[in-house]
């Protein structure tokens, strides 16, 4: 494979690529789903792929197939080049760095594919029977998944460099009932790591617990609408990292100026309290990753510290578009998917209040409590969280649950009111789309953050 | 290689391991994609894909295994390893066989012009509506799609079903902005299963007009209870929320449908009437068969309000005793590759919402205080509560029937399925949407909340 992905290269330099690159995976998932107690589904993937990229004055041009059959090989080389030319952008040539060599394997306590299925399977089934905790569970869904990545990137830089990627993750959903009112409740421990990720799991206090706050949901309120002291927990926190300062600070959207944090490195852009990272390296995260689908390292990238604007996160050509180093954040969904600005573990850094010191300063606000979704707004600013539940605090306490509910506002302006944040980091794994697909697979999240925001339910 | 060899040869295998029944999937699919960055081309892509996904029955055990092909030795580890995965799980009461074969009842929707399209015609329609989405040069346009695809795929089961479809799509979506210091931008969508009725100057303009009415946005102050026009591609994405999921028998059977035990019975306004039509001509997941080889059929979902029918995958229709109503897909509107992967699902071929007989701007003329949103943050529903708030990016304030203003960074607030029992009225802008064609609906019973 080595070989054709080398002669790939030579043909697309020979037909006057400025910068090519061939990139191949080979993926092997595992979906297991239980529902109700009974195995829903029990799917194996197993796909191969290569994408051939050739850029030609600004432009891209780009290949996928799955065989690596030498003439569609070379075919494909062909077609990735003459379809650079049939682009009209315009751009620097992306200037040569640092290459890189090897094959990087993880370190794995256990590695799933030596996990025997029924483990697996009884693992899943034992989420699902802990949230059977009385009849007002009237579903229960538990999930098992398993995701491992190989990779390999060549470049005519020189880059030849393979890696392995590894992510568990399981997930429990119970649904409860009333007879009038049905409800909701989730909760997911997932990461990059072997077997080990999810065996540290305790299933039956996970599924549990779940199908308890499922219940209780059950009787919460309305949420109060308008502006309000919104004390946003570790999700909602990084929904805030991800969804609006992350977007808008991946260089892409910088160098169209379509960011409303273009040409803001080294302005006050928050409360000094914060400081915000993407962090490619963080042992066990969802989002790390060894190399980025372009052969860049992976490393920790400052964005915000003590509220001031460092820098934009980067791939190879944005870097030369603006004169820096890449930052190991090109990354592609999978071989048929472009690689472009994407982050991997966003967060705002920890602060030194405790929650309960944040809560009994507040005399009428909201709590939340687990994200729904979110969305990016780089050209307003604009945020949205769709959270699935908050608590109410009335005179430093919390009083009262709430349902399904949003925050909005710009986000300069909440950050611009934080005036506490927590002592306790935590990240929140899951997947991000840009626009509304190419998705990768990244963490998000902060501490809990103290500040003012807009708030509406039903 | 023909998908007809790479399902046989994987079905052999299966059987060859002890499988009582086995069932193949082949997708084969070619997509060309045009991405614009900064008003330019940035990026024209050819992509092929190739490959099977196998379900077997063993002693009443499920197995299912897929992959990517590029010989058809492939299809028989496929076929192996679903084989193999059975010894690995409980048996399944449900699941006793796979479909039978049933003629096809409806025609496919997929154009094969699609299967030789150059990525040069796909280039100049992207060219196109940049050009006109930027005369004026007060807009640009930061970041585009078009994307133009032709998917063959094949059902073939141990039972003697054959279903072959042909499917193609085309799916563009672009965002405007407007030049200088009040920011606002525009996002338009298209989906179509060619590329004979895409309209690139009229997009183009669309895309325009929308940045310009964004930049003029000011942030909502107080609360305001209002009718609201919602139009087509916002609604599609709150109808697939709440519709789809409550209409879904898989959700039914699992008690989290709102709409449990209400066939027959009034769960929205009388003015809502849809149907699910496989033969609709726009419809880009449109073909005879499901992706389980079942016959796709035209059916009354919603009557006048009335929910009619259910719609369901084989294994659901097997959990209740009912025929199959040929809605188990595995095909997407926007993403031609993997769908051999993808898990059935249970979804309409083509949601057609009846049209009123009012435009949309003699909606809003009939309206005392309203609202027209042009673009939420993002249109999602709790589905099973049907709770929504959702930030507004754009909305036109109405008062008396005029366009008083245009307002953002506020929260529409409600109830989906409560609005639905509220509607004052259905447009006659019939529009097509993935998987859907609908016009504009004005609904009741929302809130509108702002930062004052």
């Amino acid at each position: 494979m080595r070989d054709l992905m080398r002669l790939a290269m030579d043909r697309m330099l020979d037909l006057k690529a400025e910068f090519c690159d061939v990139r191949s995976e080979s993926t092997r998932d595992m979906r297991l789903m239980v529902v109700d107690g009974s195995v829903r589904s029990l799917e194996q993937d197993a796909s191969e792929g290569v994408c051939l990229r050739a850029r030609v004055g600004g432009a891209w041009g780009c290949a996928s197939l799955v065989s690596a059959e030498k003439k569609k090989m070379l075919e494909a080389a062909e077609t990735a080049v003459r379809s650079a030319r049939l682009g009209n952008a315009t751009g620097v040539r992306i200037a040569e760095g640092r290459t890189e060599k090897g094959d990087h394997r993880p370190k794995l306590k256990l590695h799933p594919a030596e996990v025997p299925i029924e483990e697996k399977l009884e693992l899943v089934l034992d989420l699902d029977r802990a949230q059977r905790v009385n009849a007002k569970i009237v579903n229960s869904n538990s999930v098992y998944l398993e995701a491992i990545k190989r990779s390999t990137v060549m470049n005519s830089f020189g880059t030849d460099v393979s890696w392995e990627e590894v992510r568990e993750r399981v997930m429990v959903q119970p649904v409860a009932s009333d007879g009038g009112r049905t409800e909701l409740f989730y909760d997911i421990s997932d990461g990059t790591g072997g077997y080990e990720v999810v065996k540290a799991v305790d299933a039956n206090a996970m599924g549990k617990e779940a199908a308890k706050e499922a219940i209780k949901m059950l009787k919460a309120e309305k949420c109060p609408s308008g502006k309000h002291v919104c004390i946003t927990d570790p999700q909602i926190s990084g929904l805030l990292a991800h969804e609006v300062m992350g977007h808008a600070s991946e260089a892409d959207e910088i160098v169209k100026k379509r960011s409303f944090l273009t040409d803001v490195v080294g302005k006050k852009v928050a409360s000094e309290q914060i400081t915000m990272v993407d962090d490619g390296t963080v042992p066990g995260a969802h989002g790390t990753i060894q190399f980025d689908d372009e052969g860049t390292r992976a490393q920790r990238t400052m964005i915000i510290e003590g509220g001031v604007y460092e820098g934009y996160m980067h791939s190879l050509e944005t870097a030369a578009e603006m004169g820096v180093q890449p930052t190991g954040n090109g990354r592609a969904e999978s071989t048929s998917r472009r690689v472009f600005v994407r982050m991997r573990n966003t967060f705002f850094e920890k602060g030194d209040w405790k929650l309960e010191e944040i809560i009994e300063g507040v005399k009428f606000g909201v709590l939340t409590d687990k994200a729904i979704s979110g969305m990016e707004d780089p050209v307003g600013g604009g945020f949205e969280a769709k959270v699935l539940r908050g608590f109410l605090i009335e005179n430093g306490e919390v009083t009262k649950m709430l349902r399904t509910f949003s925050v909005t506002g710009k986000a300069l302006e909440i950050l611009k009111t934080t005036d506490a944040v927590g002592n306790k980091l935590e990240l929140d794994g899951g997947t991000c789309g840009k626009g509304i697909e190419d998705f990768v697979p990244v963490s998000s999240g902060g501490p809990h953050c103290r500040s003012v925001a807009v708030l509406g339910g039903s | 290689m023909r998908l007809q060899d790479i399902a046989e040869e994987a079905l052999r295998a299966a059987k060859g391991d002890g499988s009582d029944e086995a069932e193949a999937y082949v997708t084969s699919a070619r997509a060309v994609s045009v991405y614009v960055d900064g008003s330019k081309l940035k990026s024209v892509e050819l992509r092929s894909d190739i490959g099977i996904s196998v379900r077997v029955i063993k002693g009443l055990r499920v197995g299912q295994s897929s992959r990517s092909v590029a010989e058809v030795s492939d299809a028989a580890a496929c076929g192996r390893d679903a084989a193999k995965v059975t010894k690995c799980v409980p048996k399944d009461p449900v699941f006793m066989h796979f479909p039978y074969p049933e003629k096809a009842r409806s025609p496919g929707a997929g154009n094969s012009s699609m299967a030789s399209l150059e990525p040069e015609e796909l280039a100049h329609h992207a060219r196109d509506v940049v050009h006109a989405a930027t005369a004026g040069k007060k807009t640009s346009v930061p970041k585009g799609l078009a994307r133009a695809y032709y998917v063959e795929g094949l059902v073939v089961n141990s039972n003697g079903v054959h279903a072959p479809r042909k499917t193609s799509g085309v799916y563009m979506h672009f965002t405007t902005m407007t030049l200088g210091s009040s920011r606002g931008e525009g996002e338009e969508y298209h989906f179509g299963t060619s590329l004979s009725d895409f309209d690139a100057e009229v997009m183009g303009k669309a895309l325009k007009r929308k940045a310009l009415d964004a930049s003029r946005a000011k942030a909502f102050k107080g609360t305001m209870k209002a009718d609201v026009l919602l139009q087509p591609q916002e609604l599609a994405e709150l109808l697939r929320g709440s519709v789809g999921f409550a209409l879904n028998a898989e959700n039914v059977n699992r008690k989290r449908s709102p709409w449990i035990g209400q066939v027959g019975k009034e769960v929205a306004s009388s003015l809502l009437t849809i149907e699910d039509d496989p033969s609709n001509a726009s419809g880009i997941l449109c073909s005879p068969f499901d992706d389980e080889g079942v016959p796709s059929t035209r059916k009354k979902l919603l009557e006048n309000g009335a929910l009619k029918a259910l719609i369901s995958d084989h294994y659901n229709a097997l959990l209740t005793e009912t025929p199959a109503t040929g809605n188990g897909v595995r095909r997407s509107a926007m993403e031609p590759m993997y769908q051999y992967s993808s898990p059935v699902r249970i979804a309409p071929m083509c949601a057609v919402i009846s049209p009123g007989n009012k435009r949309p701007d003699e909606i809003v003329a009939e309206m005392e205080s309203g609202l027209i949103v042009q673009k939420f943050s993002a249109p999602e529903v709790q589905p099973i509560t049907g709770a929504l708030a959702l930030e507004v990016r754009c909305a036109q304030v109405v008062n008396k029937g005029e366009i008083v203003g245009t307002v953002d960074h506020c929260l529409l607030t409600g109830n989906m399925y409560e609005a639905l029992r509220h509607i004052s009225h259905v447009g006659s802008d019939a529009t097509v949407s993935a998987g859907m064609n609908l016009p504009s609906l004005s609904v009741g019973g929302l809130e509108l909340v702002g930062s004052g």
